[in-house]
């Protein structure tokens, strides 16, 4: 190994987004925004825009992802929505990210795999 | 090239499992049933195709002979997962086995890559850092660091850790950059002692 990078992961491809929650069992709604437009969304504390809404089925408040890739929610402290949901809709997400990047860039995908602590480990080759 | 028939498969995986005191299971092609170790949002990551023998292992684990030349999986509870690739793809595969008590899988997974190697007339190294074991197998005579593997892995909470493995220089950095823009942010660049390496070596005649 010649070099490893982490990465904090931020939500921008909203395509992938749409893929990763249609993978989650657990998100009832997704809208996305027109190009150059934003979406309003209801928070606890008011109302927020962002480049897409993500309501989760059990979740008081949806999950708004702003256009710096974060996303902005109200689940006080896992009481109004399990952060694991979001959590998972964000490896999902990255995953989605990965497959799609290894494609356009002539690599192939050698193996997927998700580890018994529930990482999601992909593995590619030119 | 390399091909094996079906048999010639079969007879590898029974000579494992006689060697680890097991018996191999060919009553009938299946597929590797990994149903019970899924999560309910978790898609099935066996390989499609007819399954040609299963080991059955004490424990809750086979290890599973697909379509020839090979497509093995050892699968069970624990943090190990061994796959091989098709070999006429590329050349060879990189295995991770878990330790932890589970000796008996890594001795499973060593036997079975040592016969593989043998019938393949292959290239065998297997490395140890103490959490994992790494296999690979590669056809002899190919020059292994001219076909790197990226591992991406991406955590619980979806954070990703990108790593290139046996590729010498700065260029493995060309090969990742457009996976770790497309994710997100890097807050962390580890370089190992290869990556200042030279790609080409140079050497010098006539001194000394």
């Amino acid at each position: 190994m010649s070099h490893k990078t982490t990465i904090k992961t931020e939500i921008h491809d909203l395509e992938a987004l749409k893929r990763a929650c249609d993978k989650h069992g657990e998100v009832a709604e997704i809208k996305v925004a027109e190009a150059g437009q934003e979406i309003e969304a209801r928070l606890y504390q008011g109302n927020t825009k962002g480049a897409a809404v993500v309501k989760f089925k059990s979740w008081n408040y949806p999950v708004v992802i702003k256009a710096d890739g974060t996303a902005e929610f109200d689940n006080y402290n896992g009481n109004w929505g399990d952060q694991k949901h979001l959590d998972k809709l964000t490896q999902l997400y990255a995953a989605e990210v990965v497959v799609q990047k290894v494609k356009t860039s002539g690599l192939r995908i050698i193996s997927q795999e998700t580890t018994a602590e529930g990482r999601i480990r992909i593995q590619a080759q030119k | 090239m390399i091909h094996t028939t079906t048999a010639e498969t079969l007879s590898i995986a029974t000579e494992a499992a006689r060697s680890c005191g097991m018996v191999l299971d060919t009553s009938g092609e299946r597929r590797w049933d990994y149903s019970p170790f899924l999560k309910p949002d978790e898609a099935d990551p066996t390989p499609a195709g007819p399954q040609v023998g299963v080991l059955r292992l004490p424990g809750e684990v086979s290890l599973g002979f697909n379509r020839p030349p090979a497509v093995v999986g050892v699968f069970g509870e624990g943090p190990y997962t061994l796959v091989w690739d098709d070999f006429r793809e590329g050349w060879g595969l990189t295995s991770r086995i878990g330790h932890e008590g589970r000796h008996l899988k890594t001795a499973i997974a060593l036997e079975a890559s040592r016969q593989f190697a043998e019938a393949g007339n292959l290239e065998r190294k297997v490395t140890a850092d103490g959490e994992t074991t790494k296999i690979r197998l590669w056809r002899k005579g190919d020059d292994v660091t001219q076909n790197p593997i990226i591992t991406i892995e991406i955590d619980e909470k979806g954070n990703a850790t990108v790593e290139v493995d046996g590729m010498k220089g700065s260029g493995c950095s060309l090969l990742t950059k457009d996976i770790e823009r497309a994710l997100g942010k890097t807050t962390e660049v580890e370089k190992k002692p290869e990556y200042n390496a030279p790609t080409q070596q140079t050497v010098k005649i006539g001194q000394g």
